[in-house]
Order: C-alpha cells, then structure tokens, then sequence
C-alpha cells in the first residue's frame, strides 16, 4: 500500500437521523478538503406549502421531522400569528412551553443514551452497551418516557401531536389530570441529574470552536417557544430582521442549503443556546452544570452531551414550574382569522433555532413559505470543525481518525431529515 | 425473563397510509375485534423502544408486519424465526428494526419468552389506503394462523 494514496471508507454512518456522507480528502499529508454531503432528497416542504390554508402548516411541517414535530408546529404557528397580527394567551402560552419542555426531554435523551454515549464508552451502539450498563440504558429509557408522556399529555400523542392548532389547542386538560404526569417529572429529575454527573465524566478530545453562536433569547428565561435572536458577536434582532443576517445557499455536494449569518460561519444549537443564555438557567440545572465543569461558555462539541443533559434537567424543573403555576386557560385557543401579509416565527428546537417564514394571501392561504432548519444552518460550521480535527490529528490511523470524525459529527445531534429536507464516511489519502 | 404468567400481545407493524404496508395492522386489528381473552393488541408502534414496551412483559408476543420479496409473490404469509429477519447495521430511532430491537431487549432482559414473526409480502406501498387485492385476502389466513398460536399457548 501506498502511504501517501488512502482511502477509507466506512459504511452508512449510523447513530444520526437520515442519511447522508463525509468526503475527506488529504493530498500530501495535508487537508485539501471536507464536503457533508447530504444526499437524502429534497422533500420540496416550501413548494407544497403554497395553496394551503394558513391553518395547515403547524400539522404539515410537523411530518418534516419524527423527532421534533413539536418545534416545526410552534415556529409555523409562531409565524402565521405573527402574520395574522394575532397574541396568544399567556397561559396557552406556557402549554405550549410544557409541549415543548417534552420534546426536549425525549430527543436529548434519544440523543445523549442512544446514539452519542456509545462513542464515549467504546461501543459501537446501544445494545452493547446495554449488555454491560443495563441499568445506566434503564435509567435512559425511563427519562425518555418521561418526555414522550408529558408530549402525549399535553399534544395528544408523543410523536406528531395532534392536539396542537393555531392559537393554541384543540383542548386543554384540567389542573388535577397533570398530577400522574407531574410525579413522574419528579422521578425523572433524579434521573436526569445523575446524567448530568454520568456524561460529566466521559473522555473528551480537545477542540475549541470559535463559530459565532446564534440562539433565542428571552428575559428572565431560557428561550425556548419564542424570543429575539441574540448572537456572540453582534447586537440582537428582531425575528423578522432574520432574512436580512441569515442567508442560505447551494452548494454542489449537498441537497440541504448552507447557511451564513452576516456572511461568516455560525452555530446553533445547545451550545450556542447554553453560551448566550447560561445565566437563565434554572437553580438546580445551574448547580448540575457547575458541577459537570462547564463554564458559562462551552466551545468544545465533545462536550455538547454535558450541555443537552443540563437541557434536560432545566426542561423537567420547568416542565414542573408549569404545572405548578397550571390553572386551566379559559378558551383553549385563540382565534386566529386569515390576514393577508407576512410572518415571521422562530422556536430553539432540541437542535437548535427553527426560522418559519409565510406569506399569506388575501384569499387566506399560504402564497410563500420558508423554513430553516438548524442542521443546515450547522453544516458550514460543521464542515469547519471537521478540517480542523482532521488537521489536528493527521497522524492518527484510517480508522482512529473516521472514528473521531463520526463522533464529532454525532456531537451536532445532526438531523438530516429535516435539513435536507445523513452519513457513509469516505477519507481520500493521496 | 418474564414469567409464564405474561400476556400474548399481538403486534401489528405498518403504516396504513402506504398502501400494503398496513396490512400488518389491518390483521392485528382483525384479531382485536375479537376481544380474546388474555390477548394485547398493539398497533401504534413507531420506534424501537415502543417494541420493547409493548412486549416486556409478554410470554408470547406475535409481530404482523408487511415484507418485500425477491422476486415478489405478494399475499405470500410466511412465519419466520428471528434468525431470517433481515437487520440493519444500526439502531435507528426512524424504523423498527425488529432484529435489533430483539438484541437491545435481550442486553436489557426485556423480550417476550417466545416471539413469533408473520410477515405478507406486499404488492404496493405507496401512498393511499387500502389493500391490494391479493394482500387483502391474505389476512384471514395470518389471523387463523395467529389464532392457532394462541389457542397452542393457552391449551392446558
């Protein structure tokens, strides 16, 4: 074999939603190129959109993806109200914040149990690593359930919730039906801080990103449903001014768009989450992440996993505020009549910021329609952080070296469903 | 282990809104109209680890689910040990790999004391709901042979 003409390539890259791959090339020992490739077929959600009623686009979008539903049905609702010139009710609101708080529990827990702490622990999945840490997968399992019930309870069912409409909700439940699905959150509080100090204790490989970072915010809480959009290195902007920094583009090797804000690189997600909004976090989920070692910043993605179970504990411990403060809103929804015009709605969806964007007719349907999702909005930045570990550890074997770069790909949680609308591995020496 | 005091559950996988895909659910759905005693009908499995739930606890668990054949002889029923189903390289949480999700139950202990597989080969799957012809007729004949199982698993 000649040692300065390799190839490797793994197969399907597993442990991520969809299907898509890396092309690594090395020429002389040195990088010449990395491409994420994302090949699953465009899904064409934007086209169908057009024609529809504007009370369609919370239940359609929601089929973009099995894993967070929940954030497409917020970012479309949050942007056809937008459009419509309507205010939700505080308390319908905060339901929609509980919804929410469970679809973090279930797809950070997927994420953290199922598909990323294997690559800390050296298995190459789930069931091995259930064989030797049954009751660690146990304890997974059961947070899991946790959100899955609390999205069932509030959204009808646990994956594409049906209660969910414009304004608010089909129907609404009343204070005592929450005490089952409240002593259960108490449960999972347990178990979700002994995650935080499980994921604490992994190994991580250095690498320190230096992305801009894009989150929501929101006063006095950590913005999840709702907010302005704050960034580490500039002032915040309203949600409709989102066009005006972030914009996509096509690149050959992928069938997802790129995205750059202001013309550079940037990330979104829980670390740009946790970064800008630290000192929002909950007592408790505060505590956990001190004591997991993080700073009010965190820049390396092995360390992600610790960022997502801080995640968890914050979602339950305000899952728990919700219900406490519950009382049964007085209408379930509010109406939301057809207004001709533009809208603009945004949600942190578990892996990172959701943007919707309609336009509405004066016939009341959907004439425009945009989403953008954050695996694309990643994908440069992830692409960058690729080169640079491959740079960095040029001297590590084929198969060391796929290893790592799989494993920081699974640090982005990335999920090609909804960004093409992911992975087989290729590395070229030559 | 679960202990021989378990349920029989009866597992349909599919999705009836692809055609032949449903077929599974269309023959579990048969068997739940029949009230049997004893007996869990599932229909709303979606991932993995709802397999797991569904049949933890179970001392038999049947799974109905739809199959492609090469070449193709749709309404073909077969039942088939866990050895012939063909298993994907990974755990995905967007299909049920039934294979894999049997090896997951078996590290955690949570798999029926016995499973058994009917697959139908199917002729279309795509959008729509409703069974081709040849499909259709094939669910009777997965529901007696259920039902066969059952009255097996219960004689004294």
């Amino acid at each position: 074999m000649n040692p300065s003409t390799r190839t490797l390539s793994v197969g399907t890259l597993t442990r991520v939603e969809g299907e898509g791959a890396l092309h690594v090339k090395l020429k002389d020992g040195a990088l010449e190129s990395v491409q994420l490739n994302i090949y699953e077929p465009p899904r064409f959600f934007e086209a169908f959109l057009r024609g529809r009623a504007h009370t369609e686009p919370p239940d359609l979008t929601a089929r973009v993806c099995g894993i967070c539903p929940v954030a497409y049905q917020v970012s479309a609702c949050n942007a056809i109200e937008d459009a419509c010139g309507v205010e939700v009710d505080e308390e319908l609101v905060a339901l929609r914040r509980l919804l929410y708080c469970g679809e973090w529990i279930h797809s950070h827990v997927l994420h953290i149990y199922l598909l990323h702490a294997p690559d800390f622990l050296g298995y190459s999945d789930i069931i091995g690593m259930a064989r030797d840490h049954r009751q660690v997968v146990e304890r997974g399992l059961s947070l899991k359930k946790a959100g899955n019930q609390l999205m069932e309870f509030v959204g009808g069912r646990a994956i594409h919730p049906i209660n969910v409409r414009l304004g608010g909700f089909y129907s609404v439940p009343t204070r005592s039906e929450f005490a089952p699905i409240a002593e259960q959150l108490r449960r999972a509080l347990d178990n979700a801080l002994a995650t935080v100090e499980w994921v604490s204790r992994f190994e991580f490989p250095d690498l320190e990103l230096d992305h801009e970072f894009l989150a929501l915010a929101a006063p006095g809480r950590y913005a999840i449903e709702n907010g302005t959009i704050a960034r580490s290195a500039g002032p915040s902007f309203p949600v409709a001014d989102f066009a005006a920094h972030v914009v996509e583009s096509q690149v050959p090797h992928s069938t997802a768009l790129h995205a750059t804000l202001d013309g550079g690189r940037y990330l979104t997600g829980p670390m740009a989450r946790f970064s800008l909004n630290s000192s929002a976090l909950s007592p408790i989920a505060a505590q956990a992440a001190a004591q997991a070692g993080l700073s009010a910043e965190c820049r390396n993605p092995f360390r992600s996993i610790v960022v997502r179970a801080v995640e968890v504990v914050y979602a339950i411990e305000e899952s728990l505020r919700i219900i406490g403060e519950y009382q049964r809103p007085a209408r379930p929804f509010v109406d939301v009549p057809a207004r001709a015009g533009v809208g603009h709605g945004v949600s942190e969806a578990p892996r990172g910021l959701l943007y919707h964007r309609y336009r509405i007719g004066e016939d009341g349907l959907v004439s425009a329609a945009e989403l953008i999702p954050p695996t694309s909005q990643n994908q440069a930045a992830i692409e960058a952080d690729l080169a640079r570990l491959v740079s960095d550890n040029l001297a590590l074997d084929d198969a060391a070296l796929t290893a790592l770069c799989e494993q920081l790909i699974r640090s982005y949680d990335p999920c090609i469903s909804c960004s093409a609308h992911f992975l087989t591995l290729t590395v070229q020496r030559e | 282990m679960t202990g021989a005091s378990g349920e029989i559950v009866v597992i349909g996988l599919g999705n009836r809104y692809r055609g032949d895909d449903g077929v599974g659910v269309a023959a579990a759905a048969e068997l739940n109209r029949l009230a049997l005693p004893g007996v869990r009908v599932v229909t709303d499995i979606v991932e993995p680890m709802g397999l797991l739930e569904a049949w933890s606890d179970a001392r038999l668990a049947m799974v109905i689910d739809a199959a492609v054949g090469t070449p193709p002889t749709p309404g073909r029923v077969r039942r088939c040990g866990l050895s012939e189903v063909v298993t994907a390289d990974g755990l995905s949480s967007h299909s049920v790999d039934i294979g894999r999700t049997h090896a997951l139950g078996e590290a955690l202990g949570r798999v029926p004391d016995e499973l058994v597989l009917f697959t139908i080969e199917v002729a279309d799957t795509g959008h729509g709901i409703g069974l081709t012809p040849l499909v259709a007729r094939a669910v009777p004949e997965v529901v007696s042979m259920a039902l066969a199982e059952i009255r097996a698993e219960i004689a004294p």
